[in-house]
């Protein structure tokens, strides 16, 4: 009898253990999408004429990618180097090329921003404007 | 008698080879792998760009917009489509060069491939301008922005693999196994279907691929992955002229009658039958990019040589319902909210934004542009390849291997 209840938990046991596990998979996949926060138009720093975005830190960043489109120039998202990009007091700041350089009409001039962790993995878009006019 | 029909045979093979040379400003040829609804907007943009410079009338323009060559006053412009056939498009190209085009505008991966082998040998090529390009380092056009022959140069246009994979798993979270399909001398759809190789196992799925010799082998191949997959499979189907011509039907006939959604990365993909598109739109802003590229080559405002590569990119969301309602595929409203194009009982309703990317004859006075194609040309200066940005992304390279 007491044999028959220890094999009764084990089964029980085994069969939560295979209920749960695709459970944690799935889990898995949509937990590994990393969510770009409070993303931030700064302004310029007029010593390197670079403009500057930041966002809060996300733990094992390795890389950002920035893009931008409008200031009367170009409709399609178009990629930019990044001049520098630094962690302070938990906020990551990115400066690239000063794009007002180049705005062609009076019209703000739209960035977006995707990071890649250390592990591999990589954020969505996160999207921000200019401070403009 | 025998002297007159001598000279009327030399005077027959002379004159087409008179007609090439006897005109005096610039020649264009505007070369694409084959014909579709897409092309037709980019080239259009880059027309628009050239009447609005003056290299050609509104009516010639007219003419242009129907692909029919011209031998304008101010430049000739030649066309040429390969129907999507290698050795069409090596023929389609020999025939452009005998023009001695001062610039061939090539539309795909696999024509400006063509254009660049065919032209580097040369003492002056022509200038190589490609748009419609997708992984042109993994294609071997280039190896990075600026590190590319010096007669070429153009716009790249970024894949959303990841984009697509994040809107499949957000949506449809039980789906764990994904099969892609790629032609193995198509450079795109090979890097493709290796990009969402990584980025799908990074995010937990299960990936099974298949590279294809050609269209007869697409259905052995998709069956095979069907039954190497999971009850929870969708096709990812990377950006592969050859198999987006031809192949892709197959495979959607096959996920409709497994009940396997397809999911895309080219927006318009949906008219051909996938259930989910996430990709680029701006076919019209990609034209018109190009096209002021070409407009300041010719008018000698721009150094192809110190022109790096730009990156472009957009994205919208496609769904097509009739295709889920066949599969059995649950759209849900989130998504309908967000799609830019929905196909529902054949018909096909875009949003504005993107039927203002589809359209054609935008011509602007060119007061009116000249100060947005300033702002895209500084920008582009930015950009230059200099001495230290070639050594840098040369580094780069190195530190890769």
């Amino acid at each position: 009898m007491k044999y028959r209840s220890v094999i009764a938990i084990i089964g029980i046991a085994l069969a939560l253990i295979c209920l749960t596990l695709p459970l944690i998979s799935i889990q898995a996949q949509t937990s590994s999408s990393v969510t770009i926060s409070n993303l931030t138009y700064v302004g310029i720093n007029t010593g390197d004429n670079h403009m500057i975005l930041s966002w809060d830190a996300i733990p094992n960043e390795s890389n950002a990618k920035i893009q931008v489109k409008g200031g009367g120039i170009a409709d399609t998202w178009m990629s930019l180097d990044i001049k520098n990009r630094y962690t302070q007091d938990g906020i990551t700041y990115l400066e690239f090329q000063n794009m007002a350089n180049y705005r062609a009409l009076n019209r703000a001039f739209n960035f977006r921003v995707k990071v890649t962790l250390s592990d591999g993995s990589v954020s969505s878009w996160a999207y921000v404007d200019e401070d403009y006019p | 008698m025998r002297k007159h029909i001598i000279t009327i045979l030399v005077l027959t093979l002379l004159l087409p080879l008179a007609a090439v040379q006897a005109h005096d400003g610039p020649t264009v040829a505007i070369l694409r792998f084959g014909d579709l609804p897409t092309y037709d907007v980019t080239e259009g943009a880059i027309l628009d760009v050239l009447e609005s410079y003056g290299f050609i009338s509104a009516e010639e323009n007219a003419i242009l917009h129907s692909r029919q060559d011209l031998d304008g006053e101010n430049i000739r412009v030649v066309f040429g489509s390969a129907n999507f056939d290698l050795p069409t498009a090596s023929l389609m190209l020999e025939n452009a060069l005998d023009y001695e085009p001062d610039a061939l505008v090539t539309l795909t991966t696999t024509v400006t491939q063509m254009a660049i082998n065919a032209t580097s040998d040369m003492e002056e090529p022509p200038a190589v301008l490609f748009t419609s390009v997708y992984n042109p380092y993994e294609a071997g056009l280039a190896q990075s922005p600026c590190i590319k022959p010096a007669h070429v140069t153009g716009a790249v246009s970024t894949t959303p693999y990841q984009d697509i994979l994040f809107l499949m798993l957000q949506h449809y979270p039980e789906i764990d196994t994904i099969g892609t399909i790629y032609d193995s001398s198509e450079a795109a759809g090979m890097a493709g279907a290796e990009e969402i190789k990584q980025i799908g196992e990074a995010l937990g799925l299960t990936v099974v691929e298949a590279a294809v010799a050609g269209v007869d082998e697409v259905l052995l191949a998709a069956e095979g992955l069907i039954n190497r997959g999971s009850d929870a499979f969708a096709f990812v189907m990377p950006i592969d002229l050859r198999m987006d011509a031809t192949g892709l039907p197959l495979v959607i006939n096959l996920g409709s009658e497994y009940g396997i959604p397809v999911f895309h990365p080219a927006l318009f993909s949906i008219e051909s039958g996938a259930t989910l598109s996430f990709g680029f739109y701006n076919y019209y802003a990609q034209g018109e990019n190009l096209g002021r590229i070409l407009a300041a080559h010719l008018n000698g405002d721009i150094d192809i040589a110190r022109t790096a590569i730009i990156e472009q990119s957009s994205e919208a969301i496609g769904v097509n319902l009739d295709m889920a309602a066949d599969q059995g595929i649950e759209i849900s409203q989130e998504i309908l909210d967000q799609a830019d194009a929905v196909i529902e009982d054949g018909e096909t309703t875009l949003s504005e934004r993107v039927q203002h990317e589809m359209r054609t004859g935008d011509v602007r006075a060119l007061e009116d542009r000249q100060a947005g194609d300033a702002g895209f040309l500084s920008f582009l200066a930015s950009q230059s390849c200099t001495p230290e940005r070639i050594a840098a992304e040369q580094a780069e390279l190195d530190g890769q291997e």
